[in-house]
């Protein structure tokens, strides 16, 4: 047994304690505060059952559309979104792909035998300003994009597939330039000093690298471009989110499940088909 | 061709260059052996050869040209007559061994053709003839990942003879190989060499082979010729010195 010699203290005191009370407080008034900014109030929640319009909106939910001419409209918008993703993530990979290629250090053919250079001055400076046009090109957000080329190409699919292509043009340059930066130089310089033109050492000593790496990030990127191409339409750049746009503003609960159901199936499906296709490659 | 080095300084760090003030003349169908201990700039010199090192002084000849003072598309063109074979096979991981062997004539084939050769390889009957060369016929369609060290080692070799170029320059080539492969691997190297009347100017850590194999060894040390001679002139104490640990540990 272990006995405690008493300390001549009436009280003991937690040295911690006043610090964890401050960081609660703080914490607490900090959440209080941003509510207040938000107008953040469950109350109209609750309040939206005795409005009448919000609430038959609400209750219009249930039974979700289902006549044929909705249910194929919604299928044909369903299938448009896919397409929008699919169409912008080809576009993005054929702008991206070749910027990538540009920005590899290791493919320089003018740095071959000069470590101490580094490369010459003006591919150097070529570099620097393709790295900022993919800074530019994905620091814009989709949905930005989307806004901008609704204007330029009208209401339609074509602005949710270019806003896809702009802004998935610049992440796929900069990651796959990451993949490419790294992997093993040896067999790509190894194939450049033979004589090799750039893109032959490309093909024959870095892709069969990486090859895995770059499907497996471009399959993600794509189940992303079809969630994100759902909300393209709320602006207008067509597809199911564009549907859904108008069934909310005519207050059709209904149609909107409809949509809903139809939105998270398709979620779904390109989370499973994504993962299908990396597990087949590998 | 005649590659001469006259007075070259070369070294990835210019203020501690390995090769120093250091001349050379080899020529066109030498067969030359480097040996030396770990260090001595072997593999230096050997990219200094291959135009995959420029030097910080002096020149580099490949026949009376100097191909650094060439504009680099004139310098990259001469590159397809020059093979570099590093001590690591330079061979991506997954790729299968017939792609790696045919990248070996990349430089000689025009963009559309690499790319058609990259989806369905051509030439497959004299590649898997290369590859028997060095008993690897069975390997053709196999991943390079999938092979052995000395496999992979041999595998470069074939790589260096599939190539069309007429300088070869080969890092350690027997490094992985057993002392049975090690003595096959050298036989037909220098056998294809002579027949194709190639430079040839490889490194070695086997001095008995290369005494043996090649009819002049110039022995490194600490980037300076230590001996150039013919095997007949090289007495055991030469290469004992050349081995020699100077701090006598």
């Amino acid at each position: 047994m272990i006995r405690v010699r008493s300390v001549d203290q009436p009280t003991l005191r937690d040295p911690a304690a006043s610090g964890r009370v401050f960081f609660v407080g703080l914490f607490v008034l900090a959440i209080w505060q941003m509510a207040r900014l938000t107008e953040f109030d469950l109350l109209t929640l609750f309040a939206a059952f005795t409005d009448p319009a919000p609430r038959n909106f609400l209750l219009g939910f249930f039974p979700p559309a289902h006549s044929v001419a909705f249910l194929t409209l919604a299928l044909v918008e369903t299938w448009r979104t896919v397409a929008i993703a699919t169409c912008g993530m080809f576009i993005a990979g054929l702008i991206g792909l070749p910027i990538a290629i540009l920005l590899t250090r290791v493919l320089s053919l003018s740095a071959i035998g000069q470590p101490q250079f580094g490369g010459a001055v003006f591919s150097g400076f070529l570099r620097r300003v393709l790295r900022s046009l993919m800074v530019f090109l994905r620091s814009v957000p989709e949905l930005i994009w989307a806004l901008l080329l609704v204007r330029v190409v009208g209401l339609g699919p074509t602005a949710g597939v270019l806003a896809i292509a702009i802004s998935y043009s610049g992440m796929l340059g900069k990651v796959y330039a990451e993949i490419f930066e790294s992997v093993d130089p040896l067999p790509t310089l190894s194939l450049l000093n033979q004589g090799a033109s750039r893109l032959q050492a490309f093909a024959f000593g870095l892709l069969p690298q990486c090859s895995d790496e770059l499907i497996s990030y471009s399959v993600y990127r794509w189940e992303c471009a079809v969630r994100s191409s759902v909300i393209l339409g709320f602006v207008g750049a067509g597809g199911l989110g564009q549907q859904m746009d108008l069934s909310m503003k005519m207050f059709a609960g209904d149609e909107v499940c409809t949509l809903l159901i139809l939105f998270v199936l398709l979620v779904s499906f390109a989370d499973w088909a994504s993962q299908a296709l990396r597990k087949a490659w590998e | 061709m005649r590659v001469e080095l006259q007075q070259v300084s070369a070294g990835l760090d210019p203020a501690q260059a390995i090769l120093q003030n250091f001349s050379l003349r080899i020529e066109k169908g030498e067969h030359i052996a480097l040996i030396g201990p770990s260090g001595a700039g072997k593999t230096t010199l050997l990219h200094l050869l291959g135009l995959a090192l420029a030097p910080h002084a002096g020149q580099v000849l490949h026949g009376d040209r100097d191909y650094w003072a060439a504009r680099a598309g004139v310098r990259h063109q001469y590159r397809a007559q020059v093979m570099i074979a590093p001590q690591t096979p330079p061979l991506p991981p997954r790729q299968r061994v017939v792609t790696a062997i045919q990248a070996a004539r990349l430089a000689y084939m025009g963009f559309w053709a690499s790319m058609l050769a990259w989806l369905a390889p051509r030439d497959l009957v004299e590649v898997r003839n290369v590859l028997a060369e060095f008993d690897l016929a069975d390997k053709l369609f196999e991943r390079v990942d999938r092979l052995s060290g000395g496999e992979r080692q041999r595998v470069g070799l074939a790589r260096l003879a599939w190539s069309l170029a007429d300088l070869w320059l080969v890092d350690e080539p027997l490094a992985a190989l057993d002392p049975v492969r090690a003595r096959q691997a050298m036989q037909v190297m220098t056998g294809l060499a002579r027949q194709r009347e190639v430079t040839l100017v490889a490194s070695f850590h086997q001095v008995e082979l290369a005494l043996e194999f090649f009819p002049r060894v110039i022995g490194l040390r600490e980037g300076k010729v230590f001996f150039d001679a013919a095997p007949k002139d090289i007495r055991q104490e030469d290469v004992a010195a050349l081995f020699e640990n100077e701090k006598g540990l």
